[in-house]
């Protein structure tokens, strides 16, 4: 309520009526009694007076009758008493009187002395006059009381008695106003004060209550305001469903204006399906019950299915009976769609680790059709070129109810698809809610599902669309939230498919790489090398990737003690250097304690501020290939040279021609003895010499070449056993042992010959003076993988001849056995040798397509093992 | 007696030939090179050319050729340091072309004119 000046007007005219009426009807009240009180004395005193003057009058009449003289007499001798006792009476009261009066023909003669006249006695007024009612009543012998008009013809109150004896009327009387005056005058003292106090009253209570009934009305708008801007939906209704309440938010979701609440009905706003549910809940609400939370779908003013939650409150009469019942809610589609999506979510979880990709796009799908309430949904892939569609999946749904179409992998054009293709076109999701007649339809592919509602959405990878997900036929309209929802799903999808597939690619790679001769390390930042990870195919050095990962063993434990340091070194030289590709090539020790080549590539890995948090690399076993490039290398080096030697030796031969040719035709011509002779002859013996170590160097040089033919290798080591033995030290002890069979190969016989002297010689050079033993045993072998994997022309299973020369000599360092075979290494003493002999050995053998090895022991001796083709 | 061309970028070489051959008395020309032979020989014919194989310009081998060509009665003896090229033996490739006799560099005065003398059919 308000209290404007209306009101306070209203509020005081209310109260001054009141008080008016009950001053009226106290006065009325007050002033009849006094009336009737006063005609009671009036009365009393009236009768009581007659009877006196009556006794009187008796008396005197007594006393006339008694001596003598008349009753006339007698009345007078009363009347004067009477008179005489009057003469000085005022009277009782303001304006109360006797009168007595005697009717004298038409005249009514008043005997007394009357306070309202001038001194002197009798006057009379005329019967006629319509004054002096209540003596004229006394005088027709009447009894009793009446308000009348007295002789004056002033109103009066007067008992008036007949004096019977004096036949004389006796009005006792008191002026009206004697009685109303006073009680006029306490009304209008009561009405002062009354109208004092209610104006005082007014005042005060306007001064206090305007601060009450401010506060009032700020808390019934303060009241006002948060149920209208409650972000819940208030209603109340009565339990027949009718309305009568609802606040802003409930009627702006339900599309009214909450001032027309009343007539509607809140089933208006529930689907059908859902009434009984409704009625049910409303008569469980008892006075012991009178809250019950409820969750219902219903219709928005957008004609939309939502989820709402309720808290009802029911209302009860004295009896218990319902009468209205208080609803406050909130729509919770999205916390409901949030709540399923987030199910969606743990289970498509769990389905990726079960599912393959097919099955958990199927187990997606049918998801967003839940979570949007749709019957239909399909997610296609946008192929690399960006310019067809793959159709990967339907939902099963999808395809049982909608969808025939035959090839479900067909590259789909995307000029040709339709709107529903648009979410890739505008990178963005598209909501379709009349499909039949948007515009820009294009095509379905065939067999496809009718349509009539649609969502399309893109799914994003780096900054392309890599896909599509589309569900549709939802009975109401798609809304911006069903966009929201599968959007996020979609993305989790999309986001699980990628990782599932990053996942199998990296169990790919994996078994590719434990599959492959180089193995996979991630290395720790510290000089250890500490081993995160190492992959299977480490078991091909004897050891499993447990060993490092349980710090068993860090990777520079397995480094080779003189590589260590090396490696280490030029590690930490190489370390500031930012993103940089390292390879190293060092020498590990196997799980058996082998000594194995292996080639390092790895790279660092920084993190965000720019350490270097590890390092990646692979690391390949390259003890063969080293072996054999050592060989290659071998043979290159002998090669190069004999094109140097064939080179050099061109130019000496011709200027060679001159000193051997010229010294001799000028020494021809000179006489017997002349000593030029001598000298000339000697220039021609040094130029012969020359020309020979010429053809020696030539050698090399495949210009001296015979073509290959075929002999017995057998039958020439027989020959070169024969010749060795009798040069052959008698410290040293010789045993040749030749092959079972005769040994057919393709070549140079002679050239082998060498071969077998040279390495013999160097034999027995290597066993000079100590004493010890020379073996020589040939035979013939097939080759097998690690004989291929060792010399670079050797083929396996082809057959070789074998030939192994060993002593007991003092063996080499790995650094001589490394260069054994290059021209002009010597380990001989200046003018012992010329360097020539191994690299000769070497050239010989490589010519044939054979191969030779060497491995020697420092102390215990050198094993030379040549193979040399068989012929077929 | 006979007259002999001598081709060979070598000087040296070709004064030991002259030498040796003029000792004899035998008629020598001299030629730096393939072409310069062929144009020797073509404004004075020699009863034999003894050639180098190894040359600038035109080498040995297509010397050879294009004599027997324009020169079939000419005999030619070549001669050679040795190849450069690996197994590739000029002297016999020069030997196939028709040489008469080859001789590998350096060889005797003796050597030389025995194999002249056969050749001119001394």
């Amino acid at each position: 309520m308000k209290l404007s000046t209306k009101t306070v007007i209203l509020f005081v005219s209310v109260l001054l009526l009141t008080g008016v009426g009950i001053g009226g009807i106290s006065t009325y009240v007050h002033y009849t009694t006094s009336v009737n009180m006063h005609k009671n004395r009036l009365v009393e005193l009236a009768k009581s007076r007659a009877r006196l003057i009556e006794a009187m009058a008796q008396h005197d009449r007594t006393l006339a009758l008694q001596f003598g003289y008349s009753t006339e007499v007698g009345k007078r001798n009363t009347l004067n008493q009477i008179i005489d006792a009057h003469q000085n009476f005022e009277g009782f009261g303001e304006t109360g009187e006797f009168g007595l009066a005697e009717l004298d023909g038409k005249n009514i003669v008043f005997l007394l002395q009357h306070r309202h006249r001038a001194k002197g006695f009798s006057f009379s007024v005329l019967w006629e006059e319509r004054i002096a009612e209540p003596m004229k009543a006394a005088l027709r012998g009447l009894s009793g009381t009446m308000i009348g008009r007295d002789y004056r013809g002033v109103e009066v109150i007067a008992a008036y008695e007949p004096v019977k004896v004096l036949n004389l009327g006796l009005v006792a009387k008191i002026d009206l106003d004697e009685i109303a005056a006073p009680i006029i005058r306490e009304l209008l003292l009561v009405y002062s004060i009354g109208l004092v106090a209610v104006v005082l009253g007014t005042l005060i209570l306007y001064r206090v209550s305007l601060r009450f009934f401010a506060r009032l009305e700020y808390r019934e708008a303060r009241y006002e305001s948060i149920i209208t801007d409650h972000p819940e939906m208030i209603c109340r209704f009565f339990p027949d469903a009718r309305l009568s309440y609802a606040n802003k938010m409930y009627a702006d979701a339900f599309g009214f204006k909450a001032k027309d609440v009343q007539g509607m009905s809140i089933l208006d706003f529930i689907p059908q399906n859902e009434h009984a549910g409704f009625r049910q809940m409303i008569s469980v609400l008892a006075p012991d019950k009178p809250v019950i939370e409820h969750e219902n779908m219903a219709i928005n003013s957008d004609g939309d299915l939502v989820w709402t939650a309720w808290k009802n409150r029911g209302f009860f009469d004295e009896d218990g009976e319902l009468i209205e019942v208080q609803a406050a809610g909130t729509d919770v589609t999205q916390h409901k769609a949030e709540y399923m999506r987030n199910q969606a979510m743990s289970q498509l979880a769990l389905d990726a680790q079960v599912l393959d990709e097919t099955d958990l796009l199927q187990s997606a799908l049918e998801w967003c059709e839940n979570l949007s309430n749709s019957t239909i949904s399909f997610f296609h892939f946008i192929n690399d070129d960006q310019e067809s569609i793959e159709l990967v999946a339907w939902s099963k749904h999808t395809l049982s109810s909608y969808c025939h179409v035959e090839e479900l992998d067909t590259h789909y054009p995307i000029d040709s698809a339709g709107i529903w293709a648009d979410a890739f076109r505008n990178k963005a999701a598209t909501i379709i809610n009349d499909y039949p007649k948007a515009p820009n339809k294009k095509g379905l592919p065939d067999g496809h599902a009718h349509l009539n509602r649609l969502i399309s959405l893109p799914i994003h990878e780096g900054g392309r669309v890599v896909a599509l997900l589309g569900v549709g036929n939802k009975t109401t309209n798609y809304t911006a939230a069903d966009v929201e929802n599968l959007q996020i799903l979609a993305d989790y999808v999309w986001s699980i498919a990628t990782r599932k597939r990053a996942q199998a690619k990296m169990h790919e790679l994996e078994s590719v790489v434990n599959r492959s001769p180089a193995i996979a390390f991630v290395w720790g930042p510290t000089k250890e090398w500490y081993v995160e990870y190492v992959s299977e195919n480490i078991s091909q050095w004897g050891y499993a990737p447990e060993n490092f990962y349980n710090r068993d063993l860090s990777y520079a434990d397995l480094l080779h003690e003189e590589d260590l340091s090396v490696v280490q070194d030029d590690w930490a030289k190489r370390r500031p250097h930012v993103g940089e590709m390292s390879t190293y090539r060092y020498r590990i020790i196997d799980g058996k304690g082998r000594v194995r080549w292996v080639d390092e590539r790895s790279w660092p890995i920084f993190d965000d501020l720019g350490n270097v948090i590890k390092y990646q690399g692979v690391v390949l076993d390259s003890t063969e290939r080293h072996e054999a490039e050592q060989q290659l290398w071998q043979m290159q080096k002998a090669e190069s040279l004999g094109t140097l030697a064939s080179g050099i030796a061109h130019d000496i031969n011709n200027l060679m021609l001159p000193i051997v040719a010229l010294s001799e035709l000028t020494m021809d011509e000179l006489p017997e003895d002349h000593r030029g002779r001598l000298r000339l002859e000697k220039i021609h013996e040094a130029g012969t010499r020359v020309k020979k170590l010429v053809e020696k160097i030539l050698a090399f040089s495949h210009k001296a070449d015979h073509p290959p033919e075929p002999y017995d290798l057998n039958a020439v080591a027989e020959e070169a056993f024969a010749l060795f033995s009798a040069t052959v030290p008698s410290t040293i002890k010789f045993e040749g042992v030749l092959a079972t069979h005769p040994l057919m190969t393709k070549g140079d016989p002679t050239e082998f010959h060498t071969v077998l002297i040279n390495l013999l010689s160097n034999a027995v050079d290597a066993i000079e003076g100590t004493g010890g033993k020379i073996e020589i045993r040939l035979d013939a072998v097939v080759a097998d993988n690690n004989l291929e994997r060792a010399l670079p022309q050797i083929i396996r299973k082809e057959k070789y001849a074998r030939i192994s020369i060993r002593d007991t000599g003092e063996g080499m360092s790995a650094e001589q056995l490394e260069r054994i075979f290059d021209p002009f290494y010597t380990t001989k003493d200046v003018g012992q040798g010329t360097g020539l002999g191994l690299s000769l050995v070497f050239n010989v053998i490589e010519k044939c397509r054979g191969g030779i090895k060497v491995s020697s022991a420092q102390g215990k001796g050198t094993e030379f093992e040549i193979y040399l083709p068989l012929a077929a | 007696m006979a007259k002999i061309l001598i081709i060979d970028d070598e000087e040296i070489v070709r004064f030991t030939l002259r030498e040796i051959l003029e000792s004899d008395g035998h008629e020598v020309a001299e030629a730096s090179d393939g072409n310069k032979g062929l144009k020797t020989q073509r404004a004075n014919p020699a009863d034999l050319v003894i050639t180098d194989i190894i040359m600038p310009e035109k080498e040995g081998v297509e010397t050879i050729i294009e004599l027997q060509k324009e020169f079939p009665q000419t005999k030619i003896i070549a001669i050679s340091g040795g190849g450069r090229m690996k197994n590739m033996d000029f002297l016999e490739v020069a030997k196939k072309f028709g040489a008469h006799s080859v001789m590998s560099k350096p060889f005797s005065a003796k050597d030389l004119l025995a194999q002249v003398r056969d050749c001119i059919g001394e």
